[in-house]
Order: structure tokens, then C-alpha cells, then sequence
């Protein structure tokens, strides 16, 4: 496996984490979000063909979030993030539902 | 119905396929059935664009082989930054590249990368409500190629899609 740490296991501080956490701390200052959103988790690291990429996982308050909402939160997350990294940096956005998530130990 | 179409309904119906407790390998099969879905649709139309008539159908699906899934993501990429490389930009004419064909192109790109975690990454877990959004993500895809489908612009990101690596620009 090319990405042995994604998979929201962390176990040491790198530059990618602290550059993680200051976009997971942008992120969570963002004002009226078209789906309110219960928590975050954004990972950074190198994608399948080895481009500089961040994963951002938002977990959704509600179950039921209609698609143009989410669309409209996609871009959002992905406006903010090019403007905390680069422009070049490939963000990719996942959606789950707060109800699936489990707790972190 | 096209493969295409019937990817589509798989990644919807492995979703939800077991009513309580999803398990992985459904999950991560609609994943992959997402991605596969929006792959198929446009390797099929930039065949069918550059051979068509159903005498030729063998010569398309040997021609669909060609298409790599990294040279595919790299047009794709460009496309989203509307920020096309000179060698593709001559096909456009000066036209614009449309929204609805940026959104084809990002949801590409994201779908691809999200078939890549499914089929590789046994440390991420996916839940329904993931496996639906990309779904959701794929069908929107497919009403957004309608849109923009046959236009030069379209044309212009298929060809890509084959060829952007082999192209003089």
C-alpha cells in the first residue's frame, strides 16, 4: 500500500498532520453551511497517482441531506482548502452521516 | 440497457443493500460501481465519437481497452482548474469550457479516487451515507454529460480522455 497511514490511524506528528489540523481548525470556523456538520476529519498525503492531495470526511448532523446541499457544501470545502494550501493541491470531500460514525477511542 | 446505466443501479442498489448493518464489500462494490459507471459513459461516447455505426462496435470496445485510468484523471484534472494545456485548448475554438462539464470532470476525479480507497485501502472503513453520496455523485455526473454532451467543448475532453499524453501541443 502506497498510503499505510490513511485510514485515520495516527501515530507520529509530521508536517502533513500540522497541516491537517490547521485546515480541520479552518474548517470548523466556517459560518452558515448550506447541512449543519457535527464534526470533521481532513488526512493529507500523496492520492493514487502520487499528486499532493487532502481528504476531508464531513460527518453530516442530519441523515437525510439533499444532493444540491451537498454539492453546494463540496465546493465550499474545496474553495477553503485550495485557499489554505495551493491551488494544485487535489481536495477530495467525503460525506457521512454523523448516526455512522463511531466513536473515536 | 447500457453497462454504463446498469453500473449506475448497482452502486445504488449495494448501497442499500442490506436494510440494518451495510457490510464492506457491498459498500466498496458501489463504490467502485460508481466510478465504473461515469468511466463507461464516457469511454462509450468518445468511442462512438471516434467510430460509429454498430458494423464497428467490435473496433470500438477493442479501442475502449486504450483508455488509462491515470492519463484520464490528468484531463479530467486540467478540466476541473478550467486551466486547459495549449495541446488540448486548440480543439476548444476560443469557446469556454461549460460548468456542467467541470462538474463531469470533478466528479471524475473524485469518484476515481474514492474506486481507488474501495478496492485498496483496507484502513478506511465506508459507511452508506458515503457509498449513496458518490452515487449521487455519479448521477449527477450523468445528467451534467447530457447537458454538454456533442458540444466541441465535450468532444474536446474525450479526446483528451485518450489521447492528452500522446498529443503534440
Amino acid at each position: 500500500m502506497r498510503r499505510p497511514k490513511r485510514g485515520w490511524q495516527t501515530d507520529r506528528v509530521t508536517d502533513m498532520d500540522i497541516a491537517a489540523s490547521t485546515i480541520e481548525a479552518a474548517l470548523r470556523q466556517l459560518p452558515e453551511l448550506p447541512t449543519p456538520v457535527s464534526s470533521w476529519h481532513v488526512e493529507t498525503g500523496p492520492d493514487s497517482t502520487d499528486d499532493p492531495a487532502v481528504w476531508v470526511w464531513a460527518m453530516l448532523k442530519d441523515d437525510d441531506v439533499e444532493f444540491a446541499k451537498r454539492s453546494q457544501l463540496r465546493s465550499i470545502i474545496r474553495d477553503l482548502v485550495e485557499e489554505k494550501t495551493d491551488p494544485s493541491m487535489l481536495v477530495y470531500v467525503r460525506f457521512r452521516g454523523a448516526s455512522e460514525v463511531e466513536p473515536q477511542a | 440497457m447500457s453497462l454504463h446505466a446498469e453500473l449506475l443501479k448497482q452502486a445504488h442498489f449495494l448501497a442499500r443493500k442490506e436494510p440494518k448493518k451495510p457490510i464492506q464489500a457491498s459498500l466498496r462494490r458501489s463504490v467502485s460501481a460508481s466510478y465504473y459507471a461515469l468511466f463507461h459513459l464516457l469511454v462509450d461516447d468518445a468511442t462512438k465519437l471516434m467510430l460509429s455505426g454498430n458494423v464497428r462496435r467490435p473496433l470500438r470496445d477493442s479501442l475502449a481497452r486504450a483508455f488509462r485510468h491515470s492519463a484520464m484523471k490528468q484531463t479530467a484534472v486540467a478540466f476541473t482548474r478550467k486551466s486547459i494545456p495549449p495541446k488540448l485548448a486548440a480543439g476548444l475554438n476560443g469557446q469556454q469550457v461549460q460548468q456542467s462539464l467541470v462538474d463531469v470532470a470533478t466528479a471524475f476525479v473524485q469518484l476515481q479516487e474514492a474506486r481507488h480507497d474501495a478496492d485498496y485501502n483496507r484502513a478506511l472503513r465506508f459507511t452508506r451515507r458515503e457509498a449513496l453520496d458518490l452515487a449521487d455523485l455519479a448521477d449527477q455526473a450523468f445528467r451534467d454529460w447530457n447537458q454538454v454532451r456533442g458540444s466541441l467543448q465535450a468532444d474536446t475532453f474525450l479526446t483528451g480522455l485518450l489521447a492528452y499524453r500522446y498529443m503534440q501541443g
